[in-house]
């Protein structure tokens, strides 16, 4: 079925990106059709999602999609062990902010051009002095609460709100950091400390993976303004499948489905493209295009996250009054040492649950209750995120067999690290032990196999590059050789630096915003 | 061929064939031992009307109360109990299979309890319940042999269940209810709200 109407755009994906474009699109009267896979998760039904998980458990997530969204993975042949796309992405109206941790960091400026400076990895074609102006309009736009510090990047603006200070767990560990030449800082929250453009301030429910409150932001706040303005359409529940580029080398239309069968055709002037990592690189695949090049899906990256634990028995901690880790470092993130490695940044956990050690320590009954009052609260994490190195052997593909509910290829995932991934991961190990033991830990030992987890950040499939060779999209996030498409997201990023990515999918976003409004002035 | 070898060419092949029927069993089995719990949230199904417990079923919820608590090596308060029961009979009109899982439980455990001599789990002392959520928990769901025995008799299919399907279950619903966290002397836990300032004072501790 065709509308018969042209948007001035279309974008499919309602996650940050999407919901920020639409936003900024709208606000200059902009009409804009948005183009979801996932349903609504209103604000007002969060507590009961939340309470329903907690009764019920099944996928760390409750927004997922088990047997709608089949996916292949072959990681474990080349990292030893699996990645479970299924935990790490998120369909639904403001998409992957639904469930993020709210860390909103800036990427260091020496990100955007490791090969030039370190001779590792690839520059980006833009730099962080032009993207600096859109970093602190992202900041204003979705809340951050922060406080500036010498190792953050500079800024030409203040947060909008201050950080959330040190807890009394977090001032344990200060002077022994000091010792040790450690510099430590609050990290950078879209939590709002105070109320903000509407949203509370922390409610303190400790669950901000799903946050009842709304004081984490949470992107379906810009697709509502999008709507309410009365230029936006949303289609819930909907699969975007092809997109239709014309000889001339300009999209038509995007085809999609919605998940009751019901065929659609959209057609706008300008297309974005912005389904996070994995979808992004899929639906250019499925629609053969931007592939000029074969470099969508490849460059497949995550921040892998390496983690040691440690027990401190002569400290007390208090776990889980508030759902996030206040305090990070990178005092380990640059440096001539990043020749050999990638960027490192260090995060400070005091959650963990010795009932979690039930089935690994195969505890129960009185064993694990004195297990429980022996470690509750005396145990302390250090968490090292981790830079993985652009690789083409790391990619997104379509599943030669494997299908979704409508029969077209699956993603297959197949993440592979190089010989710099596996040095970063040895020294993080490192750090975080040699940390942990000078701060008087015992029993410190990794926590998963080899410490490695994965935090969700999928990154690179789509890579920006001015060489229409080396890359998918231009520096504006337009597709190589197409007139009207642009793709935008974590997918666009060569590198990824050790920071979580969102503040950066917001900057990107509002840069791509400002360059359509103008291209369509 | 001598007697000797035909002997042991057969004893190899009856083993052969043993070995390849168990493996065969279990992958046709699996479906059956363990009941997808990766349900997608439907808003709609959040506003499903509560259930209406039966007398039977109370029974059953207390039974499944009594093992969490010998589960995890405490006894519960009256509030804890109250706590527990209503976030079993959430999770009966959230997930209806459950109520065939916390019955299956209740029934293998008052059995237990009755072959020990008491009169059903709740009545059992707490040596005899350690005992009963030791033979349980012993099963390591993990391993290949645990999955292979589950298949040769209906009771062990249904310990294999219990234990690697209903305890993972009760055991994720308890530690997020706020049951262990009153035990470590927190007056708010997860899914509780407060004031975020908390945090930067000491906090009440039981241990």
């Amino acid at each position: 079925m065709m509308s018969g109407k042209t948007y001035d755009i279309c974008i499919v994906g309602s996650g940050i990106a999407g919901a920020l474009i639409a936003a900024q699109a709208t606000r200059q009267g902009r009409s804009v059709v948005l183009i979801e896979a996932g349903q609504r998760f209103p604000l007002a039904e969060r507590l009961k999602v939340l309470r329903r998980y907690q009764n019920l458990g099944g996928l760390y997530f409750p927004w997922q999609y088990p047997g709608r969204d089949n996916y292949v993975d072959s990681s474990a042949e080349s990292i030893g062990v699996g990645y479970q796309l299924e935990r790490y992405r998120m369909k639904g109206v403001g998409g992957s902010t639904l469930h993020w941790g709210g860390r909103a960091q800036r990427l260091r400026p020496t990100d955007f051009s490791t090969a030039s400076t370190y001779g590792v990895g690839i520059d980006w074609p833009v730099t962080y002095a032009e993207l600096e102006p859109y970093y602190s309009a992202a900041e204003w736009e979705i809340g951050v609460s922060g406080s500036p510090h010498a190792l953050q990047s500079p800024r030409s603006r203040d947060y909008p709100m201050t950080a959330f200070p040190f807890s009394i767990d977090d001032q344990i560990w200060v002077p022994i950091a000091e010792r040790l030449g450690i510099s430590l800082y609050p990290a950078p929250f879209a939590i709002a400390t105070t109320p903000y453009k509407g949203r509370s301030a922390c409610m303190a429910y400790s669950a901000c993976n799903m946050c009842p409150s709304g004081a984490r932001y949470s992107a379906d706040i810009h697709v509502a303004e999008a709507e309410n303005s009365g230029h936006c359409e949303l289609l819930t529940m909907t699969v975007a499948r092809r997109i239709d580029v014309r000889p001339s080398g300009a999209v038509a239309a995007i085809h999609a489905t919605t998940v009751d069968g019901k065929d659609l055709e959209f057609r706008a002037k300008n297309y974005v493209i912005a389904a996070h990592g994995v979808e992004s690189a899929r639906l250019l695949l499925l629609s053969n295009c931007g592939n000029h090049s074969d470099q969508v899906g490849r460059n497949f990256m995550e921040h892998p996250f390496i983690k040691a634990g440690g027990y401190l028995p002569s400290k007390r901690f208090y776990p889980s009054r508030v759902g996030f880790e206040r305090m990070e470092s990178m005092s380990y993130y640059d440096g001539a040492e990043r020749r050999q490695r990638g960027a490192m940044k260090l995060e400070f956990e005091f959650a963990h649950d010795p009932l979690h050690d039930m089935e690994s320590e195969h505890l129960w009954g009185e064993r694990l209750d004195r297990h429980d009052k022996e470690l509750f609260g005396h145990w302390l994490d250090i968490n090292v995120e981790t830079e993985m190195q652009p690789n083409s052997d790391s990619r997104i593909s379509l599943d030669p067999e494997e299908k979704d509910m409508f029969g077209d290829p699956a993603p297959h995932v197949h993440m592979a690290f190089n010989d710099i991934d596996h040095r970063t991961q040895r020294r993080a190990l490192e750090i975080a032990t040699d940390l942990l033991q000078a701060s008087g830990a015992q029993d410190v030992k990794p926590v998963g196999p080899g410490g490695l987890s994965f935090p969700a950040h999928n990154m690179g499939t789509c890579r920006m590059s001015d060489n229409p060779n080396l890359g998918v999209v231009d520096r504006n996030c337009r597709v190589h050789g197409i007139s009207n498409l642009y793709v935008v997201g974590s997918s666009v990023y060569p590198t990824g630096g050790g920071c979580n990515p969102t503040l950066t999918i917001a900057a990107l976003s509002l840069r791509l915003a400002e360059h359509l409004m103008q291209a369509n002035a | 061929m001598s007697t000797e070898r035909r002997k042991l060419s057969r004893r190899r092949l009856l083993i052969l064939a043993a070995v390849g029927s168990a493996v065969g069993a279990a992958i046709w089995l699996k479906p059956m031992l363990r009941r997808g719990r990766s349900q997608q949230v439907s808003i709609a199904d959040l506003n499903a009307p509560a259930v209406t417990l039966t007398r039977d079923m109370e029974g059953t919820l207390d039974t499944v109360i009594t093992f969490i608590g010998a589960l995890f090596g405490r006894a519960l308060s009256e509030t804890d109990r109250t706590e527990l029961r209503e976030r079993l009979t959430e999770t009966l009109s959230q997930d209806p299979g459950r109520t065939q899982d916390y019955t299956a439980l209740a029934q293998l455990i008052d059995r237990l309890a009755r072959d020990a001599g008491a009169a059903g789990f709740v009545m059992a002392n707490s040596a005899q319940r350690s005992s009963i959520v030791d033979q349980i928990m012993r099963i390591d769901p993990g391993t290949l042999r645990s999955r292979l025995l589950a298949h040769l008799t209906p009771g062990r299919r249904q310990y294999y269940r219990i234990r690697s399907t209903t305890v993972p279950d009760l055991v994720w619903l308890y530690r997020y209810s706020g049951v262990p966290w009153r035990a470590r002397g927190y007056e708010r836990w997860p899914g509780v709200p407060g004031d975020w300032h908390e945090y930067l004072t000491a906090g009440k501790t039981n241990s």
